[in-house]
């Protein structure tokens, strides 16, 4: 170790087992002076090697100290790669109060031992909704999808499987997502996660399946979401086959949201429906598109159908 | 010499007295000038790093649908046409939601679409990390806990504009060093990145009382300081262990 570091390291060691000796950490909670002194301790106490800090913060964990305190014991404690370590954790995670059990949830996260990822799975099911919260958190700062993934495959009830997806959705576990097809229904909140996550072919699929109109609805809204060539192009097919003039809103929506309005400029001069026509335009108008000016310049031009006023028609217009 | 102080003048931010000392200083002391050559280095990676772990297109268009969600609503208010229903209320609440799940910072996935972005910094899948790799990282790592560190204690006590933008800086700094942590293999440094966001989010909270903002600023100092302290440590048994090697 360098040699200027390890004296550094040293210094604030014994600083530490300084504050220890004369009595920091076992004075009281509530007396700004010594909470003062006790933080100072907890700070030198980040340069102890790990033997060294386990013990010391397992005492201020386990005595009567402030909460904030506390929580600095439970960080330094995640930082400590030892068993020992990993079970003051988990049993904070257990027994703890309040706040403090939520703090030792997300250190748990950090810390990111499987065997106490795993130990989250039991105050999921038997904790209430804050605590199933920090549990989730726990694994999306660990990273843990899988986890999430089992959580919302076996939700027992719509809010908690909402809230496992909006966090798959958070870590774009797309395969995850999909997997979950048959459970999630027509759940608004998993299509959401598909779209957050750029999950483009499951909700394409939704989004050409009529046989629930709401799911469909919403995954084309979805592909808005997601956007890209290839996914604007579905929506431009979806509008042109539409069985239902929802599915046509939806369709069109999902462009506005896309931004493709060369998709929408394409409907327009396709369109003989002066109608359809309008609502393009109107469309065209809150997408600020730059065609939106020839075209309004032809309609009035007495071509209402947005054709060439010089004569002849468009690509793609209508004879 | 700290390297707060070589970072202040490498942005040209000292006075002018102090500038012709650092730089009086640089040409005597040859070990600094090696720490300053370092430091440089890892600022110009950073600036070759990854921007955000969410891709831009991605953001910049769950950015734009929300503000054609409020021209749509304006649309709709104004009774152009009827019928939105079920539709109009996925198409706000999906661009809502989805651009709130960016702003605070739960959207942390890799783009499996997006371009690799290897900076200097970053370990090659094929390759791994070599020996100068880790060390350049964990001295980047270094100089980001110091800088947020730093920006946490100018952070302004008031809920005004510059108060946001600057814990908006600070988690969009978050996730480009989380993403960086994940591509040198550094998921322990990954970890507690992405849970200081929930944290700072809280902080950048138009209700957070004067209490609650000094107990988390506090907390997270703190949360840097032991991760720093970590760094240093590994950082020099690593520089250690290299020297010994070498010398055998």
């Amino acid at each position: 170790m360098n040699i200027n570091v390890r004296l550094h390291m040293r210094r604030l060691f014994i600083a530490a087992l300084l504050l220890v000796t004369a009595g920091a950490l076992h004075a009281q909670a509530g007396d700004p002076d010594q909470e003062a002194l006790q933080r100072a301790a907890m700070d030198a106490l980040i340069a102890a090697p790990a033997e060294r800090a386990l013990p010391l913060a397992r005492k201020v964990l386990e005595g009567d100290y402030s909460e904030a305190l506390k929580e600095r014991a439970l960080f330094v404690l995640s930082q400590i790669d030892m068993p020992e370590a990993r079970e003051a954790l988990v049993a904070a995670a257990r027994t703890g109060e309040g706040e403090l059990r939520r703090e030792a949830v997300r250190m748990i996260g950090i810390g990111g031992d499987e065997a106490a990822l795993d130990e989250l799975k039991t105050l999921y099911a038997g904790g209430d909704a804050e605590m199933r919260e920090s549990v989730l958190e726990a694994y999306l700062i660990a990273g843990d999808e899988d986890a999430v993934y089992d959580l919302a495959a076996n939700a027992t009830s719509p809010e908690e499987f909402e809230a496992a997806v909006r966090i798959l959705g958070a870590m774009g576990a797309t395969g995850q997502l999909s997997q979950l097809r048959d459970k999630a229904g027509a759940s608004e909140e998993w299509i959401h996660a598909l779209a957050i996550s750029g999950e483009a072919e499951t909700l394409k699929e939704l989004a050409l399946d009529g046989s629930d109109p709401r799911r469909q609805l919403a995954a084309i809204q979805g592909l808005g979401i997601v956007g890209g060539d290839d996914v604007e192009q579905t929506l431009v097919d979806v509008y042109r086959n539409a069985g239902s003039d929802e599915v046509r809103e939806a369709a069109l929506q999902g462009l506005l949201i896309a931004g493709h309005d060369e998709g929408v400029v394409e409907l327009y001069r396709a369109s003989t429906d002066p109608a359809e026509k309008k609502e393009l335009l109107q469309y065209l108008v809150m997408m600020d598109s730059d065609a939106v000016w020839e075209l309004i310049d032809n309609a009035l031009g007495g071509n209402p159908l947005g054709g060439n006023p010089r004569g002849g028609n468009p690509p793609g217009e209508n004879p | 010499m700290n390297d707060e102080r070589l970072l202040l003048y490498y942005y040209d931010e000292l006075d002018a007295a102090e500038r012709r000392d650092v730089a009086a200083k640089l040409g005597r002391d040859e070990v600094l000038a090696a720490r300053y050559r370092a430091l440089v280095a890892d600022l110009g990676a950073l600036r070759e790093a990854p921007a955000v772990r969410v891709p831009d297109g991605l953001a910049a268009r769950l950015h734009a649908a929300v503000d054609r969600a409020a021209t749509l609503e304006q649309g709709r208010s104004r009774g152009k046409r009827g019928g939105w229903g079920h539709g109009y209320s996925f198409f706000l609440g999906a661009a809502v939601t989805a651009a709130l799940a960016l702003a605070i910072g739960l959207a942390q996935r890799e783009d499996p679409a997006a371009p690799p972005s290897p900076g200097p910094l970053t370990a090659d899948a094929d390759s791994g990390v070599d020996a100068g790799d880790t060390a350049a990282f964990a001295r980047t790592m270094q100089v980001f806990f110091r800088d947020s560190r730093q920006d946490l204690a100018l952070l302004p006590d008031a809920g005004n504009g510059e108060r946001s933008a600057m814990i908006g800086d600070l988690i969009e700094q978050n996730r480009t060093f989380a993403r960086l942590a994940v591509r040198n293999d550094a998921d322990d440094l990954a970890r507690v990145l992405r849970a200081f966001e929930p944290i700072l989010v809280r902080l950048a909270a138009d209700d957070i009382t004067a209490e609650e903002s000094e107990a988390l600023r506090a907390k997270l100092a703190f949360e840097l300081n032991v991760m720093l302290t970590k760094l240093t440590r590994e950082a020099s048994e690593f520089a250690g262990s290299t020297k010994q090697e070498t010398s055998t």
